[in-house]
């Protein structure tokens, strides 16, 4: 079959195509009139859907009519941006098959070279690299960013067309802050307006990510439904009477993922936190024996060959399950995989499409999965996320708004490159969407840091790693060029020491943290095999195989996810739902108002039902108005225990603001929050009224008073390494080698934080921490409504003895903060003191 | 508020980290790694340049004493060659410490270049400092060379003790490591992060020289000996 298009195709890529594929997918008929018309695209369907096809058909097109014309150079022309490495492999698998057919028309010395670079290219395959260039770069923001920058690559651009993969997954990163700057920096290398082509899952709002594509320029959009036929069930199939009340634990649920896994041909298993696939990941290959060489676990702190061997695995369709926690969510195209099982809720509606889309993964494949609830609140946050995902409501993206600490990265990168004018790339920059409204003063304020001046300093700029004079700016020195290169890139790990076995194979990374909390002798497990240290020197910890050792599993920072204000607003419907129901007609009312509106199961109405019918014995069931207030007095405290489905970003803001109201008035006070609840905790004497507790949430002032309780928490002081490491303050912590001895030659992060609070409060990388923490971390806007709702909200006030069932989760989450109000010395002192006097009178 | 405390015959532990000895009237300092940020900055870390108040701390401990001398006990300076700024502000430091005293310098590892770096000063350099049987010395080479004394003051490991109350809010805090034949002194510095002494391992030779040994805590308001229970739990 011949058409327009493939007649507007590149002729013999053209042909591949009509040889290959029967028609045009839905996708590439709304892409192609715009990307093949040089347009800039964006372009949004499901995986699975062709989009790949849609979006580099032009660029190869381009490539091949370049190169039949003989006007290809030693330079890139097109560039393939994708968020994770593996996607890149995959994309460069994908295309050898257009590419040859594209090659087999053209003479030997002509042909389209394509090579991916990223962070894991060798030395040898860099230097060749930058000699013969590709015409196709695949790569990452982290790698394009600085191959811009490095002087052999000065003329190694030639950009027509840009491609970013899986962009929505950007939007709220400050990789994406990056990614924006470096898109306006491939811009300046092209003669020609670049062609800029996104590839996105469905996103909302879709201007957001136009946005960070674009800029403020002209977008094409090729939107296709966005619903994926999904088949999603909830398998609450537990052995015993109940879920737990607060799970966590994915062992109490293994025997159901083992059913589920040992009914489809390949499945894959979403966990929340690296932890728990590698603590599910063990416990199926003991359930599945049989299987036991064919259940893999995947996660980034898994060393990279064998991330890869599991992948290829996959791919090939030799593995029967691989359980992971958020590495293999995105692109890479795993055709075998036939099921999606996601452990505990997972907190969002978009992320979970995003990973029930990995299954049924061909064109018009139904996606079948199911949500396996780890306790009763997560039962029900399933039963709402289920109607949400099958209505296709998603999750609003949230873009973190000119962050300072990329932008010193990405003026520092642009100096290194060659001489700037302060004044163009202040253009330049701004011309990225996520800095469109860079005040003036902030880029100021940032150069100033660069050029080392500061209040401190005053003007004197002599010892920065920029020279600023008269309009200009250049790099200090080489070695500041040398130390840019080691430190680019957003994201920053914990100190990960390498897990090696005997024999120097390694088994990947842990954080160090958690190695130093490990008792001698004490087990782990990575990789899915349990393990004992042996020895550990510098950032290397060589182990062997465990025996009957007491196991412990790793924390990774960072996996624990928050509940989306989507998901948040659903799960209120549904707890409203649930509400009437029970109070119009108990227990058989709510059953029925889950099974006849809600489309669940018998068995898990029943579970929720009977859960419903628990809480009712101690409280009602909470929902937004009235505010369910447990008032719960232990042997000398008393606990105020407010349940408010806002999120944990909002909930932790609330219990900062409020304490921070109540100051000093009330003593010291604790506090716990989680997605769906919070609690301060008193000394029972000096506990407030309800009266002045309600005070204390008004919404006038709300978001300066969290910021001023934001200086006497640790909450900045640990923020704050990170950014400084982006910003290019402090080297990046693991990068390179030697680990240990960068590390003692650095600031520590917490002394630095505060030694800038006394001196200089106004730096732009401190006030980006407090920025990050308010904006993107606590949701200081939502949080100040979410006080004013509370403060002007009728309170349902029930005594208790215990905390009702509702708001279990709430202490299993462990997010338990101290809200001391005072200095840090004085605080210090009264642990001294503290301490002295349990000793003194034992 | 105990701002001093007795750490052994004639010898004076202090809030602020320092140690007092009463027969000479010294008083002596470890670890002071003046021109930390200067240092970092000239090393591509941007941190602020400050002396964090060091200059004060001293000259206040100085007359709360009223010492006839101050010893740096090594590690006076973080880094050779210091830069125009970076001198000023060091020299700074030192030469309002002279006007109230006479300082002398042991030499740590950090300043081996010090008498050179700062020869117009004309403050004193050597590789120890003595008072009777005392002796103070860095203590980075205690592998090497160990002179003849009955008491040793030691700088160089930066102790610290991260102490948590019920809450579970930890905070690290200097602290001095007093055993029966040596008294390890905290970093002087405020931008010591410490060696946390409950996590870390001692070095051997400290370790010998220490023997059992109490923690006590210099807060910088306060100077608090952790009781022998929990100093067992320390070591």
């Amino acid at each position: 079959m011949r058409d327009r298009w493939h007649s507007k195709l590149y002729g013999p890529l053209g042909e591949w195509f009509a040889g290959r594929f029967a028609g045009w997918s839905e996708v590439q008929k709304k892409a192609l009139p715009h990307t093949l018309a040089g347009e800039s695209t964006l372009i949004l369907a499901p995986t699975g859907s062709g989009k790949t096809l849609a979006a580099f058909l032009s660029g190869l097109s381009r490539l091949g009519e370049m190169a039949a014309g003989r006007r290809l150079g030693n330079a890139v022309h097109v560039v393939y941006v994708s968020p994770l490495r593996s996607l890149n492999r995959d994309i460069e698998r994908n295309l050898r098959g257009p590419l040859e057919a594209v090659n087999a028309s053209l003479p030997e010395g002509a042909r389209v070279r394509m090579e991916s670079r990223t962070g894991d290219t060798g030395q040898q395959e860099r230097q060749r690299m930058s000699r013969e260039r590709p015409h196709l770069l695949l790569t990452t923001p982290e790698s394009l960013s600085s191959l811009l920058s490095q002087k052999p690559w000065a003329e190694g651009f030639r950009p027509e067309v840009v491609i970013v993969d899986e962009i929505h997954s950007f939007c709220e990163t400050k990789r994406g802050s990056l990614l924006a700057v470096t898109l306006e920096r491939l811009q300046e290398r092209g003669s020609l307006e670049l062609q800029r082509i996104g590839l996105s899952a469905t996103a909302a709002p879709w201007e957001e990510v136009a946005r960070l594509l674009v800029g403020a320029r002209a977008c094409a959009v090729a939107a296709v439904e966005a619903r994926k036929a999904h088949r999603l069930e909830i398998a609450a199939a537990m052995e015993g009477p109940e879920l737990p009340a607060a799970g966590f634990n994915p062992y109490w649920v293994a025997h159901v993922v083992a059913e589920k896994v040992a009914a489809k041909r390949c499945s894959l298993v979403f966990t929340q936190t690296r932890s728990a696939a590698e603590r599910l990941g063990l416990a199926l290959k003991v359930l599945l024996p049989e299987w036991d060489e064919q259940i893999e676990v995947h996660h980034a702190s898994l060393d990279r060959d064998k991330r890869l061997w599991v992948e290829d695995q996959l791919g090939a369709g030799a593995l029967r399950a691989v359980v992971c926690s958020s590495s293999l969510e995105m692109g890479v195209d795993f055709a075998g995989v036939d099921q999606v099982l996601l452990i505990g809720a997972p907190r969002g509606v978009s992320r979970a499409m995003q990973r029930l889309g990995r299954a049924g993964h061909r064109l018009g494949g139904v996606a079948e999965g199911a949500l396996v609830p780890l306790s009763l609140p997560d039962l029900l946050e399933c039963i709402a996320l289920r109607g949400a995902v099958e209505a296709g409501r998603l999750d609003r993206l949230r873009a973190p708004r000119a962050p300072l600490d990329v932008l010193a990265q990405v003026v520092l990168g642009m100096v290194v490159e060659r001489e700037r004018d302060v004044e163009s790339v202040y253009e330049l920059v701004r011309r990225a969407g996520p800095y469109a409204d860079l005040k003036r003063e902030d880029y100021e304020a940032v150069l100033a840091y660069l050029a080392g001046g500061g209040k401190v300093l005053g003007g004197s700029g002599d010892y920065g790693k920029i020279v600023v004079a008269e309009g200009k700016m250049r790099v200090a020195s080489r070695r500041v060029a040398r130390a840019y290169y080691q430190n680019i890139g957003t994201i920053s790990d914990d100190y990960a020491v390498r897990v090696v076995t005997r024999n120097q194979r390694r088994l990947g990374d842990v954080e160090e943290s958690f190695l130093t909390s490990l008792q001698p002798g004490e087990a782990f497990v990575i990789a899915g095999q349990s393990v004992v240290v042996k020895r550990l020197y510098g950032n290397v910890a060589v182990v062997e195989a465990a025996r009957g050792e007491r196991v412990k599993t790793p924390r990774w920072m960072g996996g624990k996810m928050s509940l989306t204000a989507r998901l948040a607003e659903e799960e209120l419907v549904l707890r409203k739902a649930l509400r009437g129901a029970y109070e119009e007609g108990g227990r058989k009312a709510c059953v029925r108002e889950l099974k006849q509106r809600w489309k669940v199961s018998g068995e898990v109405a029943e579970r929720a039902g009977a859960f419903v019918e628990r809480q009712y014995a101690a409280a009602p069931l909470p929902v937004d108005e009235p505010v369910l207030v447990e008032k719960i007095r232990q042997e000398r405290s008393l606990l105020y225990l407010f349940h408010s489905v806002a999120g944990r970003g909002v909930n932790r803001s609330l219990i900062w603001a409020v304490s921070h109201r109540l100051g000093a008035e009330c003593g010291s006070m604790a506090g716990n929050y989680d997605d769906h609840a919070f609690l301060l905790s008193f000394g029972a004497k000096r506990a407030p009224s309800e009266e002045r507790l309600r005070e204390a949430f008004r919404e006038e002032g709300f978001v300066g008073d969290l910021e001023a309780a934001l200086g006497k928490t640790e909450l900045l002081g640990s923020k704050f390494r990170p950014i400084c490491e982006t910003g290019q303050l402090l080297p990046r912590r693991g990068a390179g080698s030697g680990g240990a001895q960068r590390r003692s030659a650095s600031w520590n992060g917490r002394l630095l934080y505060e030694t800038f609070r006394k001196y200089e409060p106004e730096h732009p990388l401190l006030r980006e921490a407090v920025r990050e923490v308010l904006e993107d971390e606590l949701e200081a806007e939502k949080a100040a409504g979410q006080a004013g709702r509370i403060h002007g909200a009728r309170w349902e006030v029930v005594e208790l003895d215990r905390p009702s069932p509702f708001a279990i989760g709430l202490f299993a989450g462990f997010n338990r903060e101290t809200l001391v109000a005072q200095d840090p010395e004085r605080a210090l002192d009264e642990i001294v003191a503290a301490m002295y006097e349990t000793w003194n009178s034992n | 508020m105990e701002q001093q405390l007795s750490l052994g015959p004639g010898r004076v532990g202090h809030a602020s980290g320092a140690l007092y000895v009463e027969t000479s009237g010294t008083l002596v300092v470890a670890d002071a790694h003046l021109g930390y940020g200067w240092a970092q900055r000239r090393r591509g870390q941007m941190g602020p340049v400050t002396d964090g108040g060091i200059g004060e701390r001293l000259r206040g401990v100085v007359r709360e004493f009223a010492a006839r001398e101050l010893v740096f006990l090594g590690d006076t300076v973080h880094a050779p060659r210091p830069s125009v700024l970076e001198r000023e502000m060091i020299e700074g430091v030192l030469r309002g410490l002279m006007e109230l005293v006479e300082v002398k310098v042991v030499a740590g590892n950090h300043d081996r270049a010090f008498g050179r770096d700062f020869a117009g000063l004309g403050i004193a350099v050597s590789g120890v400092w003595g008072e009777g049987g005392l002796v103070g010395l860095h203590g980075d080479r205690l592998d090497v060379e160990l002179p003849e004394g009955e008491h040793y003051l030691l700088g160089h490991l930066h102790p610290a003790v991260k102490l948590a109350d019920d809450a579970g809010v930890a905070r690290r805090a200097p602290a001095f490591l007093v055993g029966e034949r040596a008294t390890v002194l905290p970093a002087f510095s405020p931008f010591a992060a410490g060696f946390d002494v409950k996590e870390g391992k001692l070095p051997r030779e400290v370790k010998a020289l220490l023997g059992r040994h109490e923690v006590v805590v210099a807060t910088g308001r306060r100077v608090v000996r952790l009781p022998a229970r929990a100093n067992r739990s320390v070591r």
